[in-house]
């Protein structure tokens, strides 16, 4: 069935809030063809920026409900239709279209990947776990029919058989819960989607690059989407204030007659929650080719000290100076939020689950 | 720094075309490990080691007094450039830190290894800085009244750095009373970081306890404490001392780099090996502008010292057959590879290969000369 958007009343929102709050009360699954989904994202530009980007981009905006745009995208192989919110205050963006996952919403995930200031929302491992694990207390009888986890070697969370196996699992069925569970306990992974039934008649899905579906459920029922959507954007939120603390700038130092400049930098403090050390220092380096070159690097054995110089297909360049409890990114003259993302992300995939931002002092 | 003189190589050549001699002295150094690329202890490895292991504490050292530390902001001290005297082609301190308020200097030599011919090396930079202040004071725009000289190491070596001071002092009858004389700073370069000043050290040489701290008591109480490197770093891309190995992966991997950009951002309609080519072609101008940009390197002239940096790097990859010329400023990157990493994986291997080969020739014509002090025609 060709995929329709659904359509929504002549409100102008003055939120995104208030558009969650209308959705939760007017939403109702089977009128249009197909799920909708949310695809979260976070981004560094203003309004005016993403619109204007936006466009260039191809989309166009059909209508405007206030802070909801309506907008379209028609090339001559591909369209979609969505409906779209910018809260300038967080940064968060969400797009909310009918339109299919695997044919249509990767033209609006390419967008979000392709631009250098924003970054789809990523649920950590970590925050995956609690949200399953919240809805599992919440709802005692909710059942797990289908799910995606994998696990990376990692000396510090090992799986209990052959650890060193980089490993993925796809699992249809009733009894997903349990499976679950006990490949988290055998096999080391984590989940990156679940699609979740709470009987009699919800189903959702969660997915840890920031897509979360509606399948089906009674009129409110999207309240349980919302209430995690929540709860992931408040987790994201410390990416930006974390990347706005770095800062790179050249300053000046003055002698009697004459002035000196001197380049700066700020580091993103990344917090690991696992010790890295001096022997992981090769595996850290073997996979950053899905980040950028490294022009050179350094490190030494006693703890730990690690200096790397890195630069992207992009042209950002940033130095990455480690001890075995913090990772420090100091930015240089080009450096958008992508680059520091994907590198955070890595990080956190590869290393340590755990490792969080810290904004430190000021 | 690994320097290299180049002058020697032609006469290497002649003599080596006429006289076996030279050719079997030649081919007994290569054999040896420390000039064999495949072992991990060769000389490029360790000198290479030697060289970033420096670069790193000397960032240390340097962020405890750039804008936004304590030292700068809050006593005046202040890092205004790295490698003064470089520009007349004098190896001299790695730092000069001032405070302008005083005409206060502090003279820093950073050192990843310690030895005897270090220390002393160390006293002949003083009696350098010394001869050569009224230039250095107009160069930096900033009368110079007093000055501190510092020897700066990791806090393990510390020890080791005290008793080689100990022992040039003493042969060199150095009068702790009289003479200007270094003072020690340890870095601890892992989970905590910090700089502190060493005063509390036994070397016999120095007659008063002050001879081990700063002439400014505040200086010597807040350094003595020991001060955490501040959340702002010093983060310049090289220093001109850096190994010319890391320089010039640096200078290629950003021109490169912006190179590759261009291709793709034009999109024009043109075959592969063309956008190589085009990939692979650097101007003389942007390698000047890279080691000229104050981003790059801190130096109070900027302009000559990167100069000379370019023109060192164009002329050792032109011989390490790294750069090709193509007009009269241009030239090609000859190296394998479309993307940066396989390129910076085979400037690694020529360029080892290739100073290891002239460590090798340069080793066997020292060795040569010396069986043969009186050489005709040379």
């Amino acid at each position: 069935m060709e995929p329709e958007l659904f359509r929504i009343h002549d409100i102008d929102f003055k939120d995104p809030t208030q558009f969650h709050k209308y959705l939760i009360e007017k939403y109702k699954p089977g009128i249009v063809p197909h799920n909708l989904t949310f695809v979260v994202g976070i981004t560094q530009h203003t309004s005016q920026d993403l619109l204007n980007i936006l466009k260039k981009s191809d989309f166009r905006i059909e209508k405007n409900h206030g802070v909801v745009k309506e907008i379209s995208y028609q090339t001559n192989e591909e369209h979609l239709k969505s409906y779209f919110t910018h809260d300038e205050k967080t940064g968060i963006i969400i797009f909310y279209t009918n339109y299919r996952k695997v044919e249509d919403i990767p033209i609006i995930t390419k967008f979000i990947e392709n631009d250098r200031n924003s970054f789809q929302l990523f649920l950590r491992p970590p925050i995956m776990e609690q949200i399953k694990n919240s809805l599992i207390s919440d709802y005692p009888d909710l059942r797990i029919t289908n799910f995606n986890a994998n696990y990376t070697p990692n000396p510090k969370k090992q799986s209990r058989i052959r650890p060193s196996y980089e490993r993925t699992f796809s699992y249809w069925g009733e009894d997903g819960t349990e499976t679950l569970e006990e490949i988290e306990n055998y096999y080391g992974v984590s989940p990156t989607m679940i699609d979740v039934r709470i009987p009699e008649n919800i189903k959702i899905r969660i997915k840890d690059t920031g897509l979360f579906t509606f399948y089906t459920g009674e009129i409110g029922s999207i309240q349980i989407l919302f209430d995690i959507m929540e709860k992931a954007i408040r987790d994201s939120i410390r990416y930006s204030d974390a990347f706005n603390h770095a800062s790179y700038n050249m300053l000046p130092v003055k002698t009697d007659k004459k002035e000196f400049n001197i380049p700066i930098a700020k580091p993103a403090l990344i917090i690991l929650k696992n010790k890295l050390s001096y022997s992981e220092i090769g595996k850290f380096e073997s996979g950053f080719s899905q980040i950028g070159t490294i022009i050179n690097s350094y490190a030494e054995e006693g703890s730990l000290f690690y200096n790397a110089d890195v630069i992207t297909d992009n042209g950002e360049e940033f130095r990455v100076k480690a001890n075995e409890n913090l990772i420090k990114v100091f930015p240089r003259e080009e450096y958008h939020f992508n680059t520091f993302m994907r590198f955070y992300k890595y990080i956190v995939e590869k290393f340590d689950s755990g490792a969080e931002f810290s904004v430190g002092e000021d | 720094m690994i320097s290299i003189g180049y002058s020697w190589i032609d006469d290497y050549k002649t003599l080596s075309s006429k006289d076996t001699e030279l050719k079997e002295l030649y081919k007994e150094y290569s054999k040896k490990t420390i000039y064999n690329p495949e072992s991990t202890d060769n000389v490029f490895s360790t000198q290479l080691e030697t060289d970033d292991s420096h670069d790193r504490l000397l960032d240390i050292c340097v962020s405890a007094f750039t804008p936004g530390s304590y030292c700068c902001d809050n006593l005046g001290y202040c890092f205004i450039t790295s490698e003064p005297l470089k520009e007349l082609g004098v190896k001299n301190f790695d730092a000069l830190i001032l405070k302008q308020s005083t005409k206060y200097a502090i003279f820093v030599e950073c050192k990843s290894s310690i030895s005897s011919g270090e220390v002393t090396d160390g006293y002949k930079q003083i009696q350098e800085i010394i001869s050569k202040k009224p230039y250095l004071e107009q160069q930096i725009g900033n009368e110079i009244n007093t000055i501190d000289f510092v020897f700066c190491v990791r806090a393990t070596k510390v020890q080791q750095l005290a008793k080689q001071i100990e022992m040039v002092e003493k042969s060199k009858k150095i009068d702790s009373d009289k003479d200007p004389v270094f003072l020690l700073w340890q870095v601890e370069m892992f989970t905590e970081q910090t700089l502190q000043l060493v005063s509390k050290i036994n070397i016999s040489t120095r007659k008063k306890e002050y001879h081990l701290q700063h002439k400014d008591n505040e200086l010597t109480k807040v350094l003595g404490k020991g001060m955490q490197i501040p959340e702002l770093e010093y983060i310049p891309r090289l220093y001109p001392s850096s190994n010319p190995y890391t320089q010039g992966r640096t200078v290629i991997s950003k021109l490169f780099n912006e190179n590759d950009i261009n291709v793709r951002l034009r999109k024009h309609n043109i075959d592969d090996k063309k956008q190589e080519e085009i990939k692979k072609t650097i101007t003389e101008k942007r390698v000047y502008d890279f080691f000229q940009s104050k981003n790059n390197i801190t130096h109070y002239d900027s302009v000559n010292v990167g100069k000379n940096l370019a023109d060192h790097f164009i002329g050792e990859s032109l011989n390490f057959g790294i750069l090709k010329q193509v007009t009269s400023d241009s030239y090609l990157i000859d190296l394998e590879g479309k993307k940066l990493d396989t390129i910076l994986n085979n400037y690694k291997k020529k360029y080892k290969e290739n100073f290891l080969e002239n460590q090798t020739k340069k080793k066997a014509y020292d060795e040569y000369l010396k069986m043969h002090p009186k050489l005709p025609g040379l």
